[in-house]
Protein backbone atom coordinates (compact mmCIF):
# COMPACT_ATOMS: atom_id res chain seq x y z
CA UNK A 1 0.00 0.00 0.00
CA UNK A 2 1.50 3.52 -1.45
CA UNK A 3 2.10 5.95 2.35
CA UNK A 4 0.09 8.96 1.87
CA UNK A 5 2.05 11.51 0.63
CA UNK A 6 2.90 14.86 2.33
CA UNK A 7 2.56 18.34 1.55
CA UNK A 8 6.01 18.62 -0.11
CA UNK A 9 5.29 16.00 -2.35
CA UNK A 10 1.96 16.93 -3.47
CA UNK A 11 4.10 20.58 -4.28
CA UNK A 12 6.47 18.70 -6.46
CA UNK A 13 3.66 16.77 -7.81
CA UNK A 14 1.84 19.95 -8.89
CA UNK A 15 5.25 21.36 -10.12
CA UNK A 16 6.04 18.71 -11.88
CA UNK A 17 2.92 17.98 -13.97
CA UNK A 18 3.28 21.99 -14.96
CA UNK A 19 6.34 21.41 -15.98
CA UNK A 20 5.88 18.19 -18.06
CA UNK A 21 3.07 20.05 -19.95
CA UNK A 22 5.74 22.43 -21.46
CA UNK A 23 5.30 24.93 -18.49
CA UNK A 24 1.84 26.14 -19.02
CA UNK A 25 -1.21 24.03 -18.01
CA UNK A 26 -5.39 24.40 -17.85
CA UNK A 27 -6.67 23.84 -13.78
CA UNK A 28 -8.80 20.94 -15.27
CA UNK A 29 -4.96 18.80 -16.08
CA UNK A 30 -3.88 19.38 -12.51
CA UNK A 31 -6.78 18.26 -11.24
CA UNK A 32 -6.88 15.07 -13.06
CA UNK A 33 -3.04 14.25 -13.11
CA UNK A 34 -2.54 15.65 -9.23
CA UNK A 35 -5.05 13.12 -7.82
CA UNK A 36 -6.65 15.86 -5.51
CA UNK A 37 -9.69 16.84 -4.46
CA UNK A 38 -10.82 20.39 -6.42
CA UNK A 39 -10.72 22.01 -3.16
CA UNK A 40 -7.78 21.03 -2.18
CA UNK A 41 -6.10 21.61 -5.26
CA UNK A 42 -7.77 25.62 -5.16
CA UNK A 43 -5.79 26.34 -1.58
CA UNK A 44 -2.49 24.27 -3.18
CA UNK A 45 -2.22 26.89 -5.85
CA UNK A 46 -2.82 29.92 -3.74
CA UNK A 47 -0.37 28.40 -1.69
CA UNK A 48 1.75 28.47 -4.72
CA UNK A 49 0.91 31.47 -6.40
CA UNK A 50 1.89 33.22 -3.40
CA UNK A 51 5.29 31.38 -3.00
CA UNK A 52 6.06 32.32 -6.77
CA UNK A 53 6.63 28.95 -7.85
CA UNK A 54 3.85 29.47 -10.52
CA UNK A 55 2.01 32.36 -12.09
CA UNK A 56 -1.74 32.35 -13.12
CA UNK A 57 -2.48 33.63 -16.39
CA UNK A 58 -6.29 34.52 -16.76
CA UNK A 59 -7.64 35.10 -20.44
CA UNK A 60 -11.88 35.90 -20.86
CA UNK A 61 -11.99 32.20 -22.02
CA UNK A 62 -9.67 30.01 -20.03
CA UNK A 63 -6.89 30.09 -17.21
CA UNK A 64 -3.74 28.76 -16.78
CA UNK A 65 -0.67 28.28 -14.96
CA UNK A 66 2.71 28.62 -16.04
CA UNK A 67 5.98 27.19 -13.83
CA UNK A 68 8.01 30.32 -13.07
CA UNK A 69 12.00 29.85 -12.56
CA UNK A 70 11.74 29.28 -8.44
CA UNK A 71 9.24 26.28 -9.10
CA UNK A 72 11.97 24.85 -11.17
CA UNK A 73 14.52 25.30 -8.50
CA UNK A 74 12.18 23.91 -6.35
CA UNK A 75 11.57 20.84 -8.42
CA UNK A 76 15.86 20.77 -8.39
CA UNK A 77 16.34 20.86 -4.85
CA UNK A 78 13.62 18.87 -4.21
CA UNK A 79 15.32 15.82 -2.60
CA UNK A 80 17.45 18.40 -0.41
CA UNK A 81 15.09 19.97 0.85
CA UNK A 82 12.38 16.33 0.95
CA UNK A 83 15.25 14.97 3.19
CA UNK A 84 15.85 18.28 5.51
CA UNK A 85 12.75 18.40 6.53
CA UNK A 86 11.98 14.63 7.32
CA UNK A 87 15.96 14.39 9.26
CA UNK A 88 14.44 17.39 11.29
CA UNK A 89 10.89 16.42 12.17
CA UNK A 90 9.40 19.44 10.08
CA UNK A 91 6.77 17.98 8.44
CA UNK B 1 23.83 33.48 47.06
CA UNK B 2 22.88 32.66 43.20
CA UNK B 3 24.82 29.32 42.56
CA UNK B 4 25.01 29.02 38.55
CA UNK B 5 28.00 25.91 38.78
CA UNK B 6 31.13 24.53 39.35
CA UNK B 7 34.15 24.30 36.79
CA UNK B 8 37.50 22.66 37.72
CA UNK B 9 40.47 25.30 37.08
CA UNK B 10 41.79 22.88 34.37
CA UNK B 11 38.74 22.90 32.39
CA UNK B 12 38.55 26.27 31.72
CA UNK B 13 39.55 27.41 27.90
CA UNK B 14 38.34 23.84 26.78
CA UNK B 15 34.41 24.49 28.09
CA UNK B 16 35.18 28.08 25.82
CA UNK B 17 36.55 26.05 22.85
CA UNK B 18 33.70 23.39 23.24
CA UNK B 19 31.12 26.34 23.31
CA UNK B 20 32.76 28.04 20.57
CA UNK B 21 32.51 24.47 18.73
CA UNK B 22 29.21 24.02 19.39
CA UNK B 23 27.66 27.67 18.13
CA UNK B 24 30.18 27.01 14.90
CA UNK B 25 28.32 23.45 14.35
CA UNK B 26 24.72 25.62 15.40
CA UNK B 27 25.70 28.62 12.46
CA UNK B 28 26.16 25.64 9.93
CA UNK B 29 23.11 24.16 10.23
CA UNK B 30 21.29 27.57 10.42
CA UNK B 31 22.58 28.37 7.29
CA UNK B 32 21.76 25.18 5.55
CA UNK B 33 18.47 25.45 7.07
CA UNK B 34 18.27 29.15 5.27
CA UNK B 35 19.56 27.92 2.11
CA UNK B 36 16.41 25.24 1.74
CA UNK B 37 14.39 28.30 3.08
CA UNK B 38 15.40 30.06 0.44
CA UNK B 39 14.52 27.02 -1.96
CA UNK B 40 11.15 25.57 -0.34
CA UNK B 41 9.61 29.01 1.14
CA UNK B 42 8.13 26.90 4.24
CA UNK B 43 7.48 28.83 7.16
CA UNK B 44 8.91 26.06 9.57
CA UNK B 45 12.45 25.54 7.99
CA UNK B 46 12.98 29.57 8.06
CA UNK B 47 11.83 29.37 11.68
CA UNK B 48 14.18 26.72 12.50
CA UNK B 49 16.80 28.81 10.62
CA UNK B 50 16.43 31.21 13.06
CA UNK B 51 16.46 28.86 16.52
CA UNK B 52 19.79 27.89 15.30
CA UNK B 53 21.08 30.70 14.66
CA UNK B 54 19.83 32.19 18.57
CA UNK B 55 21.25 29.26 19.59
CA UNK B 56 24.51 29.58 18.01
CA UNK B 57 24.75 33.26 19.43
CA UNK B 58 23.92 32.03 23.12
CA UNK B 59 26.96 30.00 22.45
CA UNK B 60 29.25 32.79 21.53
CA UNK B 61 27.96 34.94 24.35
CA UNK B 62 28.48 31.90 26.96
CA UNK B 63 31.91 31.55 25.64
CA UNK B 64 32.17 34.82 26.39
CA UNK B 65 31.18 35.15 29.95
CA UNK B 66 33.37 32.13 31.12
CA UNK B 67 36.33 33.90 29.04
CA UNK B 68 35.37 37.17 31.47
CA UNK B 69 35.17 34.80 34.84
CA UNK B 70 38.74 32.79 33.30
CA UNK B 71 40.15 36.24 33.64
CA UNK B 72 38.87 37.54 36.58
CA UNK B 73 38.43 34.26 39.36
CA UNK B 74 41.78 32.55 40.84
CA UNK B 75 41.59 28.81 42.78
CA UNK B 76 41.71 25.31 41.57
CA UNK B 77 38.15 25.22 41.49
CA UNK B 78 35.77 28.45 40.81
CA UNK B 79 32.03 28.20 42.53
CA UNK B 80 30.14 30.91 40.11
CA UNK B 81 27.88 32.81 41.62
CA UNK B 82 26.11 36.19 42.75
CA UNK B 83 29.00 37.38 45.12
CA UNK B 84 31.82 36.46 43.09
CA UNK B 85 31.09 37.39 39.69
CA UNK B 86 31.27 40.07 38.08
CA UNK B 87 28.21 41.98 37.16
CA UNK B 88 29.00 41.48 33.48
CA UNK B 89 29.77 38.08 33.73
CA UNK B 90 26.71 37.33 35.50
CA UNK B 91 24.69 39.49 32.58
CA UNK B 92 26.29 37.56 29.89
CA UNK B 93 25.27 34.24 31.43
CA UNK B 94 21.74 35.33 31.74
CA UNK B 95 21.78 36.64 28.05
CA UNK B 96 22.70 32.81 27.12
CA UNK B 97 20.41 31.52 29.14
CA UNK B 98 17.67 33.70 27.91
CA UNK B 99 18.93 32.92 23.84
CA UNK B 100 19.30 29.56 24.26
CA UNK B 101 15.45 29.45 25.57
CA UNK B 102 14.14 31.92 23.13
CA UNK B 103 15.89 29.38 20.18
CA UNK B 104 14.46 26.11 21.95
CA UNK B 105 11.03 27.73 22.18
CA UNK B 106 11.39 28.86 18.49
CA UNK B 107 12.81 25.12 17.54
CA UNK B 108 9.68 23.71 19.48
CA UNK B 109 7.92 25.96 17.99
CA UNK B 110 8.47 25.48 14.04
CA UNK B 111 8.84 21.38 14.87
CA UNK B 112 5.50 21.16 15.86
CA UNK B 113 4.02 22.54 13.17
CA UNK B 114 2.24 25.27 15.05
CA UNK B 115 0.67 28.31 12.83
CA UNK B 116 -0.50 30.54 15.42
CA UNK B 117 1.69 33.65 16.29
CA UNK B 118 0.13 34.53 19.68
CA UNK B 119 1.14 31.28 21.02
CA UNK B 120 4.62 31.71 19.89
CA UNK B 121 5.14 35.08 21.72
CA UNK B 122 3.01 33.27 24.37
CA UNK B 123 5.18 30.81 25.44
CA UNK B 124 8.80 32.86 24.36
CA UNK B 125 7.19 35.45 27.46
CA UNK B 126 6.44 32.78 29.56
CA UNK B 127 10.11 31.32 29.28
CA UNK B 128 11.82 35.11 29.52
CA UNK B 129 9.89 35.81 32.76
CA UNK B 130 10.46 32.79 34.58
CA UNK B 131 14.13 32.57 33.59
CA UNK B 132 14.81 36.26 34.70
CA UNK B 133 12.45 35.76 37.40
CA UNK B 134 14.25 32.90 38.86
CA UNK B 135 16.04 33.20 41.98
CA UNK B 136 17.68 30.05 40.50
CA UNK B 137 17.92 30.94 36.92
CA UNK B 138 20.86 28.37 35.87
CA UNK B 139 18.17 25.67 37.56
CA UNK B 140 15.07 26.74 35.94
CA UNK B 141 17.08 27.17 32.46
CA UNK B 142 18.02 23.51 32.86
CA UNK B 143 14.37 22.58 33.45
CA UNK B 144 13.11 24.35 30.66
CA UNK B 145 15.38 22.93 28.49
CA UNK B 146 14.86 19.53 29.52
CA UNK B 147 10.94 20.06 28.84
CA UNK B 148 11.50 21.45 25.24
CA UNK B 149 13.93 18.99 23.97
CA UNK B 150 11.70 16.30 25.28
CA UNK B 151 8.85 17.74 23.37
CA UNK B 152 11.01 17.93 20.36
CA UNK B 153 12.42 14.52 21.08
CA UNK B 154 8.56 13.08 21.54
CA UNK B 155 7.76 14.71 18.09
CA UNK B 156 10.66 13.31 16.07
CA UNK B 157 10.56 9.82 17.43
CA UNK B 158 6.63 9.31 16.15
CA UNK B 159 7.75 11.32 12.87
CA UNK B 160 10.63 8.86 13.00
CA UNK B 161 8.12 5.63 13.54
CA UNK B 162 6.61 6.94 9.83
CA UNK B 163 9.33 7.41 8.00
CA UNK B 164 12.06 5.09 9.41
CA UNK B 165 15.05 7.09 8.30
CA UNK B 166 18.37 7.05 9.71
CA UNK B 167 19.38 10.27 9.30
CA UNK B 168 16.59 11.50 11.45
CA UNK B 169 16.91 8.71 13.82
CA UNK B 170 20.81 10.16 14.25
CA UNK B 171 18.89 13.48 14.68
CA UNK B 172 16.98 11.99 17.20
CA UNK B 173 19.73 10.52 18.96
CA UNK B 174 21.55 13.85 18.90
CA UNK B 175 18.32 15.71 20.75
CA UNK B 176 18.52 12.60 23.24
CA UNK B 177 22.07 13.77 23.95
CA UNK B 178 21.48 17.38 24.61
CA UNK B 179 18.68 16.16 26.57
CA UNK B 180 21.20 14.19 28.79
CA UNK B 181 23.53 16.84 28.91
CA UNK B 182 20.44 19.23 29.78
CA UNK B 183 20.02 16.35 32.67
CA UNK B 184 23.57 16.69 33.62
CA UNK B 185 23.82 20.14 33.76
CA UNK B 186 21.14 20.47 36.64
CA UNK B 187 24.10 18.82 38.83
CA UNK B 188 26.60 21.26 37.79
CA UNK B 189 26.07 23.33 41.08
CA UNK B 190 27.17 20.60 43.05
CA UNK B 191 29.87 18.92 41.23
CA UNK B 192 32.41 20.02 38.58
CA UNK B 193 32.17 16.79 37.07
CA UNK B 194 28.58 17.36 35.62
CA UNK B 195 30.07 20.35 34.20
CA UNK B 196 32.50 18.29 32.12
CA UNK B 197 30.25 15.62 31.54
CA UNK B 198 27.44 17.83 30.29
CA UNK B 199 30.15 19.52 27.80
CA UNK B 200 30.89 16.52 26.36
CA UNK B 201 27.86 15.38 26.03
CA UNK B 202 26.78 18.34 24.53
CA UNK B 203 29.78 18.13 22.14
CA UNK B 204 28.72 14.40 20.77
CA UNK B 205 25.18 15.88 19.85
CA UNK B 206 26.72 18.77 18.05
CA UNK B 207 28.90 16.16 16.18
CA UNK B 208 26.50 13.69 15.16
CA UNK B 209 24.33 16.83 13.95
CA UNK B 210 27.01 18.01 11.51
CA UNK B 211 28.26 14.64 10.49
CA UNK B 212 24.76 14.13 9.40
CA UNK B 213 24.54 17.00 7.99
CA UNK B 214 27.97 16.65 6.01
CA UNK B 215 26.75 13.33 4.45
CA UNK B 216 23.84 14.77 3.43
CA UNK B 217 25.10 17.32 1.55
CA UNK B 218 28.06 14.96 0.37
CA UNK B 219 24.51 12.45 -1.64
CA UNK B 220 23.04 15.72 -2.98
CA UNK B 221 26.25 16.46 -4.76
CA UNK B 222 27.13 13.17 -5.87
Amino acid sequence: MSKKRNRLEVIKDILEVIRNRSGRIKPTHILYKSNLSYQMMEEYLTELIQKGFIQEKKTEKSKTYLITEKGINYLQQYRMISEFTTSFGLE
Amino acid sequence: MVQLYLVPRWFFGFDIAMELIFAVVAMVLASFAYKIYKASEEEEVRLFSVSFALISVSYIVWAAANYFIMRTLTGDIFELNLTNLLSTSYILSLLHMSLFILGLITLTYATLGLKNGRIYYLFAGLGLIGLVSSSIPWITYQILSIVLIASIIYHQTVDHSCYKNKKSMCISLAFILLFLSRLDFLFAAKTTFAYILGHILELSAYLIILNSLMQSIKGWKK
